[in-house]
């Protein structure tokens, strides 16, 4: 078992490497100097200046060199300064990748409970009206953009109603409250958010429960349960659960790059400071070193994410056998 | 017999009538909308009307009539999307069938390069690239493309592997036909119904792809309507002028549901699951 993971973390250092690499190039590909973007705001500047910034980013070196020293200076943790925020991008990360990761685990939080509950319901009751109400809802809920579905949350619950926050991880007060009520405070911001961003994944979670624990009830074993004198739900419960839930093991390694695209999307519109917003607003602004830096970080959590669930898989499906490095 | 299963699929057949006439509303846009979906007239007295008969999805903030902005938003996101899903299924395909036919080294080398392309994080890929390239329509749907393929290629490779060894494509072989001609004429045809359903699914995530860039302001930018920047129009007059926001969304949604139900009916049409059996 420790030999497999100690593979495939060696294994996931050269896609980690590919992925990084080809980001480089790509922003270097960027039409237009980044010093002029840099200096932007004042128009005329001085040529001796802009010579300067260029010497004190290492831009006027050849691309091949600030490659290497982009890349053994990012091994160390050290992703430069911001050109907007003029700080380094090291702290910016520091600060915004928590509130990211927050997010993203509540939504898979709700993903779970949410989808493997309705998906069970769903199968169960094969056939009924609640399954089909279920089965269209779902559907409903995956296709729907999740920044309509935002707003439209945020009209029906924050205008209409008033009971949430439109925006921001914490209240303007947030110093002064105790140490329960920061913990309320921090809750009541994260229920719209986490909701967009986990019932989008909740939605497939259930259509894919669903099937997966129709084709196991389908399975000679159930049968033989069922001959052995078990009933309805103790057979799901003790028999089918377990089996159709391995598989949705992978499909949350692979929802994590999907979490990271609609967390964009979401902090964004929720004011969440988080990773994503400072990636558009990075795009916004051309900032290479951050758009470099959040990349980079989202990457290293996707293959984490994929070989945690391959791990996971391993550890819990008997048959996967550790030897083999690909199927 | 998989198109009478197909249209024994009332879900699927509405999803295919409704995606019809979202597509005629599409190119007849010119001859349907009743205003001009760009040029502003009178702002003071046509700004922020709510639905009524002379405007059924209300006007936004400049006093434009929101259906006639919607009608041309759909020209812009469904040629985006669809176009977007043709490029990407052509090249994943084709760059699928020869790795899979091939084998050994080459499938290795050509592997590898999807496995990195596809544990790049989609949204930040596209990201990156429309913050290199400034987005416009076709640039757009080539970010796009670039950014899908990879996943249909897996999939055809796998689709491949298998139809290698099937007796008609042994028999191509055997005949002497050059690799290129077996891969067009053979293998790709035998793997085309599993990419309609792919394809129809790709729509979709490529629709929702270009709306979301387009509402963070980094793909279609106004006053050129599409249903994304729409929604985002809206989105700091929510309070007073929810029409704004809700029409694009609403048609956005209904769309991708489309997409994705006729993706399921193919899917039941071509690969017919075991029948029903029913427990507890």
């Amino acid at each position: 078992m420790l030999a497999y993971i100690v593979r495939r973390l060696l294994l996931a250092v050269p896609l980690i490497l590919g992925i990084v690499t080809a980001t480089f190039f790509l922003v270097h590909l960027a039409p237009g100097d980044p010093v002029d973007l840099y200096l932007q705001p004042q128009r005329q500047v001085d040529p001796a200046v802009i010579e300067r910034v260029r010497q004190e980013r290492g831009l006027d070196q050849p691309l091949h060199i600030q490659y290497v020293n982009w890349l053994s200076a990012s091994a160390r943790g050290d992703f430069g300064e911001s050109f907007l925020l003029r700080r380094p991008v090291r702290d910016v990360l520091a600060e915004t990748v928590p509130y990211t990761l927050l997010l993203i685990l509540a939504a898979l939080l709700v993903d779970a409970l949410l989808g493997i509950s309705l998906g069970v319901v769903s199968a169960v009751k094969r056939g009924t009206k609640l399954d089909r109400v279920v089965t269209l809802g779902s559907l409903v809920l995956y296709a729907m953009p999740g920044f309509w579905l935002a707003l439209m949350l945020i009209l029906l619950f924050s205008v209409g109603l008033g009971w949430f926050p439109t925006s921001q991880a914490t209240s303007l007060d947030y110093a002064d409250l105790s140490a329960f009520g920061k913990v309320l405070d921090r809750l009541w911001h994260l229920v719209l958010p986490v909701t967009v961003l986990g019932v989008g994944g909740a939605a497939a979670t259930a259509r894919y429960m669903r099937s997966r624990l129709l084709d196991v009830l389908g399975e000679e074993y159930i049968t033989a349960a069922r001959a052995r004198g078990f009933r309805g739900w103790t057979i799901i419960r003790r028999h089918a659960l377990k089996n159709a839930m391995i598989p949705i093991i992978t499909i949350y390694g692979m929802s994590l790059p999907l979490m990271l695209g609609g967390a964009t999307i979401v902090e964004t519109i929720f004011a969440w400071p988080g990773m994503g917003r400072l990636t558009v607003d990075a795009v916004v602004g051309r900032d290479y070193p951050v758009i470099l830096a959040t990349t980079m970080v989202a990457a290293v959590l996707t293959v984490l994410g994929s070989l945690l669930a391959d791990v996971g898989y391993a550890a819990v499906d008997p048959r996967v056998s550790y030897e083999r490095s690909r199927p | 017999m998989s198109v009478r299963r197909f249209r024994a699929n009332r879900l699927a057949l509405w999803s295919l009538y409704v995606i019809g006439i979202l597509v005629l509303a599409a190119l007849l846009a010119p001859l349907l909308a009743p205003h001009d979906p760009i040029g502003i007239g009178d702002v003071m007295a046509t700004r922020f009307q709510s639905p009524s008969w002379a405007h059924p999805f209300g006007t936004d903030e400049f006093g434009r009539d929101l259906l006639s902005r919607a009608l041309f938003g759909a020209r812009v996101s469904l040629s985006v999307g669809i176009l977007a899903m043709l490029l990407a299924t052509t090249i994943g395909s084709l760059y699928g069938a020869v790795s899979g036919f091939f084998g050994g080294i080459v499938d290795g080398v050509m592997m590898r390069i999807v496995d990195v392309w596809i544990a790049f994080p989609a949204f930040y890929l596209m990201l990156l690239l429309v913050g290199v390239f400034e987005a416009s329509v076709p640039i757009l749907i080539l970010i796009l493309a670039l950014t899908a393929w990879p996943a249909t290629a897996r999939f055809i490779r796998g689709e491949i592997l298998s139809l290698r060894e099937r007796d008609y494509v042994e028999a191509a072989r055997a005949m002497g036909l050059p690799a290129h001609r077996i891969i067009l004429r053979h293998l790709i045809p035998g793997a085309l119904s599993p990419v309609l359903v792919t394809g129809a699914l790709a729509v979709a995530g490529m629709i929702g792809a270009e709306a979301g860039l387009s509402f963070l302001g980094l793909g279609i930018s106004p006053p050129t309507p599409s249903w994304g920047n729409m929604v985002a129009a809206g989105k700091d007059t929510l309070a007073g002028a929810w029409w704004i926001s809700f029409f694009p969304g609403a048609l956005l949604t209904i769309t991708l549901i489309a997409f994705s139900l006729v993706a399921d009916g193919l899917r039941d049409a071509l690969d017919p699951k075991a029948p029903d059996q029913k427990f507890v």
